[in-house]
């Protein structure tokens, strides 16, 4: 069996109320969306706790929407963004930023129109990283998605400077990617 | 120059524009905004940044235990809800026993004798025992009105003179209990388990100050107005009661 196939059965399993189905996604995608919110270190572990429950309960609510196994993750993980920052929105001034995500129907429907479903090569990401200057974003970037232990709440402790500083170094590194995997949309949609 | 909007986003989907492409992939504050907007683009992103680093399944059946909970009250509130399948399947789940402690609390042995095996005029004999189980998995006995830290989750193990069914309820200070979970008990001591090997208990982040769980079982199918009010007078005809109390602070407990 693929990993397609047996994540498609996992997913069936869980929009049957499978019991078993549904904490074995829970247990293997924990980790993924918890990560994905230590990015915001504004929040602290107990919000990222309280986060996890509110996404998974959204995620699950919404997951006979879900078509294809191939969107999940992704479509997970944009709940998760979405939530972490609507959080944020809460606690900080980019109440504008998490309002409009907030706003976004993100437990809804199929999130990634069939034109944008691509996958984005690791390698490539890989050296995106690698090209960029040394420096603090670089560092951060390593830190945080290579090395993968520090929070970004404990990478700002130990580079010695402000949660957000360490929180828009992230968000800067995301916006190179995510116009990298517009070009590369865009690019194959353009092939002959 | 000319910004990324969603008419020219469509239009880029079907005809080449590399030097609108160039503008964008040099990082354009205007045009980033727009693409931050777009359904599924940030999920991808993720999806491959995290691959960076993948991470084992995690084993927190407390955290899912939470989250079963969570997502009862959530779909409990919520109108039209999930399916009734899905609704049973959390129920069962909601918040189950595990076993470790010592025995800490035993129910008024005048209240809850044990059954004298005339069918009908007895009181099932019902025991419940609770252990503080710390973030870091260690198992501490809890006297009863202990306090306990709110970062950690009580866990239990139950014994029962009767096999039957059981109901789960926990009470926050004075307001009326709440029920949990569903529980079927077979005779004798118990460990209270969810899924193939989940050992469960019950979360207490988030609560503070008196919290009671309460244990009700019974010899037949009961309704959770009978159990309810089982609690309130100690027990009934065909009801046994037992509960812990514990005193949830926000520090830690020597």
């Amino acid at each position: 069996m693929t990993d397609r196939e047996a994540l498609g059965r996992l997913l069936e399993g869980v929009k049957r109320g499978d019991e078993a189905a549904c904490r074995q996604l829970y247990l293997t995608w924990k980790p993924g969306v918890l990560r994905l919110l230590e990015g915001f270190a504004q929040l602290d572990a107990d919000e990222r706790e309280d986060l996890v429950q509110e996404i998974f309960t959204r995620a699950f609510r919404a997951i006979g929407n879900l078509k294809s196994p191939e969107t999940f993750e992704g479509w997970l993980y944009s709940i998760a963004r979405n939530r972490g920052l609507s959080a944020l929105s809460r606690k900080s001034s980019r109440r504008e930023v998490g309002e409009r995500y907030a706003q976004q129907q993100d437990d809804s429907a199929e999130l990634i129109p069939e034109a944008l479903r691509t996958e984005l090569d690791i390698d490539l990401v890989r050296r995106l990283i690698a090209s960029l200057p040394e420096g603090p974003e670089k560092q951060t970037v390593q830190l945080f998605y290579v090395e993968g232990e520090l929070s970004a709440r404990e990478i700002a402790e130990r580079l010695g400077v402000g949660k957000s500083a360490v929180t828009m170094r992230l968000e800067r590194f995301r916006a190179r990617i995510r116009r990298q995997l517009m070009v590369d949309v865009l690019k194959r949609r353009w092939e002959p | 120059m000319s910004h990324l909007d969603a008419a020219r986003w469509k239009a880029l989907q079907e005809t080449p524009d590399e030097e609108l492409l160039a503008h964008v992939a040099e990082g354009c504050e205007v045009c980033d905004e727009f693409l931050a907007t777009l359904p599924g683009f940030d999920g991808e992103v993720d999806r491959a940044l995290l691959a960076l680093a993948p991470r084992a399944p995690s084993t927190d059946e407390l955290s899912y235990a939470r989250y079963r909970r969570a997502s009862q009250k959530a779909l409990a509130a919520a109108p039209g809800g999930a399916s009734p399948r899905l609704m049973r399947a959390l129920a069962a789940a909601a918040v189950l026993l595990i076993a470790g402690g010592a025995w800490l609390l035993i129910p008024h042995a005048a209240s809850h004798p044990i059954p004298s095996g005339i069918k009908g005029s007895g009181r099932v004999q019902l025991e419940l025992r609770a252990a503080l189980k710390a973030p870091e998995g260690t198992l501490t006995p809890v006297t009863d009105g202990a306090q306990v830290p709110a970062g950690a989750a009580l866990v239990f193990q139950v014994r029962s003179g009767l096999a039957g069914p059981a109901r789960l309820f926990v009470q926050r200070g004075l307001s009326a209990p709440v029920e949990l979970a569903q529980l079927g008990l077979v005779e004798g001591a118990q460990e209270l388990e969810l899924g193939e090997d989940g050992l469960l208990g019950f979360s207490l982040r988030g609560e503070r100050g008196p919290l009671q769980v309460w244990l009700v079982a019974a010899e037949g199918p009961t309704s959770a107005e009978e159990a309810l009010s089982a609690i309130k007078s100690g027990g009934a005809e065909g009801l046994s009661v037992a509960h812990v109390r514990v005193d949830v602070v926000d520090r830690a407990v020597p």
